[in-house]
């Protein structure tokens, strides 16, 4: 135990306040240029990209300094919309000392704290002689990669948008699809250092104020450094961190989250992610996809059956595979049992060992897969695949059957529409297995069981996980295991606590009567 | 009064949680043990049990309607004082205990018998104490929510037995009441005995939602557990000739082994891994019930430390007396003979009590 | 509290991991596909039993092997010995029985551990070998399938077809012990090759009384599985009088459609009376009479009833000499005539010889093919 106990006493080193050196909270700007400007120096020491610009102001005479970091602001702007009007231009008809820049938004500070904010958010500052304030120009613009298709979630007839790494880009694209003055954005600043802008969007007259709360409240808890990707965001506001499910739904897809807020759930959007959250989700929500709403009802309803069936054979069929082999085989059809048991011969393992030589190497191939660059990556498929599984039967180290499940899970494990849940679910094969290789189907059922127990007690935001199978809400079916028309799903779904559960009406327009 | 919130149960919970009470261990052996009384006839003594426990339940829907914001401990207390209820509740937490630890043995030794016969018994024990502890130690409602979800998943056991009326004779059924009504009443001992588990309605009333539902929601689950019984014991008479049925001692599996399917045989062992399920509905209810009257004698809502201690009680148990047959005879008989007094006498005599005490209220008020 | 739940679950399954020897993976078992059990002359039991042999390359497809044993589960003390795995009895196809083992009567007590062990299937197949069981044991089908396979198959698809007996070990065990029905196996006998020759019928204490051979089999299916009846192919001839020639002229041979069969029963004077009207509805399907089908269907009709008629006739005159009731007709007295029937129950065979059986059987021609007359 003392072991432990020495590691803690490292870490507690002095922490250094993060916001330091940005001159103390509610300091004013002096009246002097020159002075704001050595301060601004000071602050921003080895800072090269930082650009002083010390101008004349035609209209007053007075001196004035602008200041900006040069790789955040649109250098067009700056120097055909700020520097030029004051530079040049003379207003014979307004003597007024009103700024005359045409930029889109003016503000004034007179902090320190507010001026080096932002100024680290792209903004421009203006200092002028005489002046209590410093005048804020939106001049800003980042970096930025333009609209793609999204590379995790794609889909068949699905708009072929992404979300950017921007947050206001994202807000605009959901804009694009729910114009109605009644979905409200919550702003927050969440980490020391970084800053970051998250943003809740919802319908007011839709969604849940108390669940609304609820995340506020979350979010105003998180202290950290700085927040890149929302999924690490969720890594502190998600109700259950040690549970392999994912309790809120990423996504990257445009559309998706649209319907998320139309069924009165909330989206984070956190700016820098190329991806938001949605919360609260069911268990459901992960499998659900765009294409489910592209396709017709009967074939989404198969499909998504298919994908409810590939959940229990990607965590079930090795493990069930195992139990058979090991303590069960009275279970297996006679000719199948012949095949099985010359098969099984020459392997030297015992099933669960196996089980799990192939499971991980399968594991390993697909990790692999991601990290390689797309060219050798498609090499090694081929090589994983025919090679290694048909060597290693013929080798006799595994048996034919083997692979032959290993390959079947693996697929069942990717129609998983979403990323997050196929991961838990292939992480939740092992201990289905090892619990087969103990007890055979006795424990696989403890082993169903105690999922089933997990699953039931988890909540995502206060809402019960596996709504709406339990608590049972049939009116909710229609929407679950098969998809009914759109036309006939006239409610929200419950689980979303929404507090106006009537859609617009949907009903479809009765046949013209000739 | 009791805080609710966030725990209640909606009608549906409240009807299957009963139900899974019910349904248990006992219907293993039921078609034998009322073959055994009756022959043949003995699916109408099912019938007349659950007309007789019926009534029961709604008594007990009766008493807890005079004090609705309680469970059975809370009104003891209004009834009979502080030291009065606190002893009623210990000893219905060990009668409720007793239960527990009955059905779990029994559970894990019918789990021994059939499926696994090399594990030892306190090692299954030990492996469903485990999920058994993540479920007990929430409230009711996720219990509840649990009894539905299992309910909807093993139903189709049920549809195997009708599918194994086509494999039998129909005619062993015939003559009705051969014998006269004398042996069905024989084996009401048992028939009523199979519908304990109603019981628990004095603790699932005050976490109802819309209680004017639970007269009829209790209804609802005796009826559905003596469908379940009749399909069973139907199936069993049906499949086997009246003169071998009291030659087996789990019918209601050697039913099952009678199926042939073309791609899965050997049918019982995949039935029993789901069966354990329906076991597991019967065990944790009373687990829950017994180590919650054990917190509320204390005061405390939190009853996960009770129910690790009772856990463990029934490992060191099954390690000092490991089960075997004729103890577990033994020890059948004698919760029986308990389940009498507790499940239908205490009813009854609460109820006469609450009424006269009721009459005498007004009479003093007059 | 919470602190203390995840160290003792890890280690309670730690404690667990000792359970890894309950396994028993399959390909180190000797799965018994079938069991026989015979007499030899000095009436020793010898069992035997035949199991597949997983690795590719060996020299026989399966094991065989055979011991002189008290009971079943002595003789595994044998198999276990000789074999390489561990013996399972969970797979069991087929249960061979030499005749001369049924033949003493009181053999079915040797059969207690295959229903008290739950381990084993409850859905073998019992046989009755006219003949020695290592006969049937030793035979390697042509075809190269597992004897077990082919003989399962075998039994199945004629059982299928109405023509002999499935005799799984639970009807066997009903049969037995009911006391209105006595019980009925399937036969077979090793000539060139292993064939099924019909249905061996014992009587209510397990003794061999007599055998149908395959056409009554048929009937006798007929009326026993009253509420199932696949569809069958039934060929019977009708001799009519004798001719000339090497040719059959008087065959006619239909396939049943639907049967279904009544049985009234009641009792009067001291005695039972089975009233049995069998309907059904054929399809001739090969005719050597020489005449116009259509024109003469009325005749043809009455030919296949009367022939039908005297084939149960003589079926039941068969049953009630042996006084064995392998129709059940026990069943329907006892559901019907309760009270008589339990006077009479513990000797069912012989209030049976003694009852009134009539038959009538009413015979409903759908088609008679596509061709009407074949003859010059």
């Amino acid at each position: 135990m003392s072991f432990f106990k020495k590691d803690k006493k490292e870490l507690q080193q002095q922490q250094t306040d993060p916001n330091e050196n940005s001159g103390p909270q509610t300091e004013l700007i002096s009246l002097d240029v020159i002075n704001n400007v050595n301060e601004i120096q000071n602050i921003f020491s080895k800072t090269p990209d930082l650009v002083v610009t010390n101008l004349v102001i035609k209209q007053t005479n007075a001196k004035a300094a602008l200041v900006y970091l040069g790789e955040l602001t649109d250098s067009t702007v700056v120097s055909e919309h700020v520097l030029r009007p004051l530079l040049f231009h003379i207003d014979d008809f307004n003597e007024d000392s009103t700024l005359k820049v045409s930029v889109t938004q003016i503000k004034e500070v007179n902090t320190w704290s507010k001026v080096t904010d932002e100024i680290l958010k792209g903004k421009s500052v203006l200092f002028m002689d005489g002046s209590q304030v410093a005048f804020l120009l939106d001049t800003g613009k980042w970096p930025e990669r333009s609209i793609e298709d999204t590379p995790i979630e794609s889909s068949i007839y699905g708009e072929h948008i992404g979300f950017t790494e921007s947050g206001s880009t994202n807000i605009a694209l959901i804009r694009k699809h729910i114009k109605n003055q009644r979905l409200k954005i919550n702003d927050y600043s969440i980490g020391e250092r970084g800053k970051t802008k998250v943003s809740l969007l919802y319908l007011d007259d839709v969604a849940n104020p108390d669940l609304i709360k609820e995340l506020e409240n979350r979010l105003q808890k998180v202290k950290v450094d700085s927040i890149t990707n929302c999924i690490i965001l969720e890594e502190y506001i998600e109700d259950n961190p040690y549970s392999p499910f994912p309790q809120l739904l990423v996504t990257e897809r445009t559309d998706f989250a649209t319907l998320e807020i139309l069924a009165g759930r909330i989206v984070i959007v956190v700016d820098g992610a190329p991806n938001v959250l949605v919360a609260p989700s069911t268990f459901f929500s992960f499998f659900k996809s765009i294409d489910d709403y592209t396709s017709r009802w009967l074939v989404a309803s198969f499909i998504r059956l298919l994908r409810y069936i590939g959940f229990f054979t990607a965590i079930f069929l090795p493990a069930t595979y195992i139990a058979i082999i090991a303590f069960h085989f009275e279970v297996i059809p006679l000719k199948l049992l012949m095949s099985i048991g010359v098969s099984r011969e020459r392997v030297p393992f015992p099933p669960f060992i196996e089980a799990l030589i192939m499971e991980i190497a399968l594991e390993m191939l697909r990790e692999a897969g991601i990290r390689l660059p797309a060219k050798i990556g498609q090499t090694i498929g081929i090589v994983g695949g025919i090679v290694i599984g048909q060597a290693a039967v013929q080798a006799g180290i595994v048996s034919n059957i083997m692979v032959i499940v290993v390959a079947i899970t693996a697929v069942a494990s990717f129609i998983i529409p979403n990323y997050q849940m196929g991961a838990s679910i292939r992480l939740i094969r092992f201990p289905m297995m090892i619990m087969a290789s103990l007890f055979g189907f006795v424990g696989l059922s403890v082993g169903l069981m105690t999922l089933l127990i997990h699953l039931i007690e988890l909540k995502s935001l206060g809402v019960s996980y596996t709504s709406p199978v339990s608590p049972l809400r049939i009116q909710d079916w229609k929407d679950l295991f098969i998809r009914f028309p759109q036309w006939s799903i006239t409610k929200r779904p419950v689980s979303s606590l929404a507090i106006q559960l009537r859609r617009a009406d949907s009903i479809r327009p009765k046949e013209d009567k000739q | 009064m009791m805080n609710v919130q966030g725990k209640q149960i909606s009608i549906v919970q409240y009807i299957l949680l009963i139900h899974g009470v019910q349904v248990g261990v006992g219907v293993l052996t039921l078609p034998r043990d009322v073959a055994e009384k009756a022959g043949t006839d003995g699916w109408i003594g099912i019938i007349i049990g659950w007309f007789i426990a019926t009534i029961t339940s709604l008594i007990i829907i009766q008493i807890m309607k005079k004090y609705p914001n309680g469970t059975i401990l809370d009104l003891l207390k209004h009834y009979f004082g502080k030291w009065a209820a606190k002893v009623g509740g210990g000893i219905l937490a060990v009668y409720f205990g007793l239960l527990a630890l009955y059905s779990f043995i029994t559970e894990a030794m019918f789990i021994q018998a059939w499926v696994l016969p090399r594990v030892s018994i306190f090692l299954l024990l030990i492996l469903l104490s485990i999920p058994s502890y993540l479920l007990v130690r929430n409230n009711i409602q996720i219990i509840g929510r649990y009894s539905v979800v299992v309910f909807l998943m093993t139903i189709w056991i049920l549809v195997l037995y009708v599918y194994s009326f086509k494999e039998g004779q129909i005619l062993n059924l015939l003559p009705l009441l051969k014998e006269g009504w004398q042996p069905v009443v024989k084996t009401l001992k048992i028939s009523i005995i199979i519908y304990v588990g109603f019981d628990i309605a004095f603790y699932l009333y005050p976490f109802l939602e819309k209680k004017e539902n639970a007269s009829i929601g209790v209804v609802i689950a005796n009826t559905i557990t003596m469908i379940a019984y009749l399909i069973i014991t139907l199936g069993a008479f049906v499949v086997f000739s009246p003169d071998e049925i009291t030659k087996f001692n789990e019918p209601t599996i050697t039913v099952l082994k009678v199926i042939e399917l073309t791609f899965i045989e050997r049918l019982e062992i995949v039935v029993f891994a789901f069966y354990i399920f329906v076991m597991s509905t019967k065990v944790l209810p009373l687990m829950f019930v017994s180590v919650f009257s054990t917190s509320w004698i204390f005061g405390k809502v939190d009853h996960s430390k009770p129910l690790f201690w009772f856990l463990v009680i029934s490992v060191i148990y099954v390690l000092l007396f490991p089960p075997s047959v004729r103890m577990d005879l033994i020890l059948a008989k004698e919760i029986h003979r308990i389940s009498y007094l507790f499940s239908y006498v205490f009813p009854i005599c609460l109820w006469g009590y609450v009424l006269i005490h009721g009459l005498m209220k007004r009479r003093s008020l007059n | 509290m919470k602190r203390c739940v995840l160290p003792l679950l890890c280690v309670s399954l730690l404690m667990m991991l000792t359970s890894c020897g309950y396994q028993v993976p399959l390909e180190d078992t000797t799965i018994v596909f079938v069991l026989g059990i015979d007499l030899d002359e000095d009436n020793n039991l010898i069992f035997y039993e035949s199991s597949p042999v997983f690795s590719k390359g060996a020299k026989s497809q399966r094991d065989i092997y055979h011991t002189k044993a008290d009971t079943i589960r002595d003789s595994r003390k044998f198999f276990d010995a000789v074999t390489g795995g561990e013996v399972s009895a969970a797979k069991i196809q087929i249960l061979l029985l030499g005749k001369r083992v049924v033949e003493h009567g009181d053999w079915f007590p040797i059969l207690d551990t295959m229903y008290r062990n739950s381990n084993f299937s409850i859905n073998t197949r019992v046989v009755i070998v006219d003949g020695q069981v290592s006969d049937v044991v030793n035979y390697n089908p042509e075809s190269n399938a597992l004897l077990a396979v082919y003989l399962k198959n075998d039994i199945d698809k004629n059982h299928k077809r109405t023509r002999t007996e499935k005799g799984t070990l639970q009807q066997l065990h009903s049969e037995f012990f009911d006391k209105g029905v006595t019980p009925a196996l399937a036969n077979v006998k090793k000539g060139k090759k292993v064939e099924v020759t019909g249905t061996a019928l014992l009587n209510n204490r397990g003794k061999y009384v007599d055998s149908l051979d395959l056409s009554e089999s048929t009937l006798y299916l007929f009326l026993k599985h009253n509420r199932k009846h696949q569809i069958s192919y039934t060929t019977i001839t009708i001799p009519a009088e004798k001719e000339e020639g090497i040719f059959h002229k008087n065959d006619l041979s239909f396939e049943v459609k639907t049967v279904k069969s009544k049985v009234k029963t009641s009792h009067d004077e001291d005695r039972f009376k089975f009233d049995v009207k069998i309907s059904m509805s054929v399809a001739i399907l090969e005719s050597l009479l020489p005449v116009d089908m259509i024109s003469h269907e009325k005749e043809i009709k009455k030919t296949i009833e009367d022939r039908l008629k005297t084939g149960y006739e003589e079926l039941f005159k068969k049953v009630q000499g042996h006084k064995i009731d392998p129709f059940g007709f026990g069943i329907y007295a006892r559901a019907y005539q309760y009270e008589e029937f339990k006077k009479v129950e513990d000797n069912w065979g012989q209030a049976l010889s003694e009852a009134d059986i009539n038959v009538t059987v009413e015979v409903d021609i759908k088609s008679m093919g596509t061709v009407n007359d074949t003859s010059k």
